[in-house]
């Protein structure tokens, strides 16, 4: 269903959000990639925070990777709104149901991966 | 530069076969990483759950634009999927692998011997009209053309694709394909294209833990998940022209090949 300004979220919104996201992290990651291609890589195979906060383009790859991962998450944000905004109440409520399993799980792996 | 090349080429492999058919393209993409690349298990998987995602958003970023995917179906199934994959990960341990190895496949032959003689016994002419699963919707927006029968079996039974998942490390999308098509008697191209949404919400719940702890190796990462990314887009594409009939006769092949390797894990060879 569309809004006043004729943006249908549950199409227009999620394709969007699929397509941007898509293109934005593909994008990141391939730029990491040529650069480790032309200086070195180093070590790939580290926590994410750590080859994050390590710099160079292990961590560009890192943050393209992490973009990657949220698409989903960005993916239920839109479909959340796109069921507010048509009414229907109980698909709005799944949608944030599963959109806060899937934070829930974001933040728990983050915190036990600074913990462990 | 050969060997990011061969990475990058497995992962357009993984992406168009995961996107043509529903599935992650993890059946691919775990074996290459370990018996090709020689990568530790654990690293393959979290490369491959991340795949997964790639898979899912480049194909349903094709799919939902062309109103193939459908996004209400996909995010109710998906819940069940989520829950059902978190639930699975934590009683793993308590229950016996052989044995739901062993259901699973049995299962799993059951399920292709349902698909291919539905495929055999449909008219080889024309496909039904509503075989490309879409239509104009009353606002006018398009979307899939057909009505969605035993919506709560299904949900129970999303449930039980992520358990399966999360128990067996199985991707959903082998158990969810089948369920919206044999169960909720959606358009196979509906069913694949649904599918193809929701595995990305399953795979990004398990991912995760693999990126944060640093089981995701990220210079074998980059070029697979460029490579997939590309694939499924591709993929997504040819699904969509692709005779019925074909996609659930590659999609039988592949859940028998599944089968096998579940058998050969119920007797201890795998």
């Amino acid at each position: 269903m569309s809004d006043r300004n004729g943006f249908d979220w549950l199409s227009n919104g999620i394709a969007g959000v699929l397509r941007i996201g898509t293109l934005v992290s593909v994008g990141i990651i391939a730029v990491g990639y040529l650069i480790g291609l032309v200086g070195g890589f180093g070590d790939g195979r580290r926590p994410l925070l750590e080859l994050i906060g390590g710099g160079g383009p292990l961590a560009i790859v890192g943050i393209g990777l992490l973009a990657m991962t949220l698409l989903p998450v960005g993916v239920l944000i839109a479909a959340s709104i796109g069921f507010a905004r048509s009414g229907e109440r109980r698909r709005m409520l799944t949608s944030i149901a599963v959109l806060g399993l899937l934070l829930a799980s974001l933040v728990a792996a983050a915190f036990l991966a600074q913990a462990g | 530069m050969p060997f990011d090349l061969l990475l990058a080429l497995s992962g357009l492999l993984a992406g168009a076969f995961g996107a043509l058919l529903g599935l992650g393209g993890g059946i691919l993409i775990v074996p290459i990483l370990t018996l090709g690349f020689g990568m530790p298990l654990t690293a393959a998987v979290g490369t491959s759950l991340i795949c997964v995602i790639a898979t899912s958003t480049g194909g349903a970023a094709v799919n939902v634009r062309a109103g193939r995917a459908d996004v209400r179906l996909g995010i109710l199934l998906g819940a069940g999927t989520v829950v059902g994959a978190l639930t699975g990960g934590l009683v793993a341990g308590l229950l016996p692998e052989r044995m739901l190895a062993a259901l699973f496949a049995l299962l799993l032959v059951y399920t292709a011997i349902t698909m291919g003689r539905g495929a055999l016994h449909r008219p080889s002419q024309a496909e039904p009209p509503e075989a490309s699963g879409l239509a104009a919707t009353p606002d006018g927006a398009i979307g899939p053309a057909y009505r969605t029968r035993r919506l709560p079996a299904a949900v129970g039974g999303s449930f039980v694709a992520g358990n399966v998942s999360g128990l067996l490390g199985v991707g959903g999308g082998i158990v969810t394909v089948p369920l919206l098509h044999l169960v909720m008697v959606a358009p196979m191209r509906v069913a694949v294209a649904t599918s193809n949404f929701m595995i990305g919400m399953t795979a990004a719940a398990g991912a995760y833990a693999y990126l944060f702890r640093g089981d995701v190796d990220a210079t074998v990462a980059a070029p697979v998940v460029l490579g997939v990314a590309a694939g499924a887009a591709l993929g997504a594409r040819l699904s969509a022209r692709l005779r019925q009939g074909w996609l659930i006769g590659l999609f039988v092949i592949v859940v028998l090949y599944v089968a096998f390797q579940m058998a050969m894990r119920a007797v201890g060879s795998a």
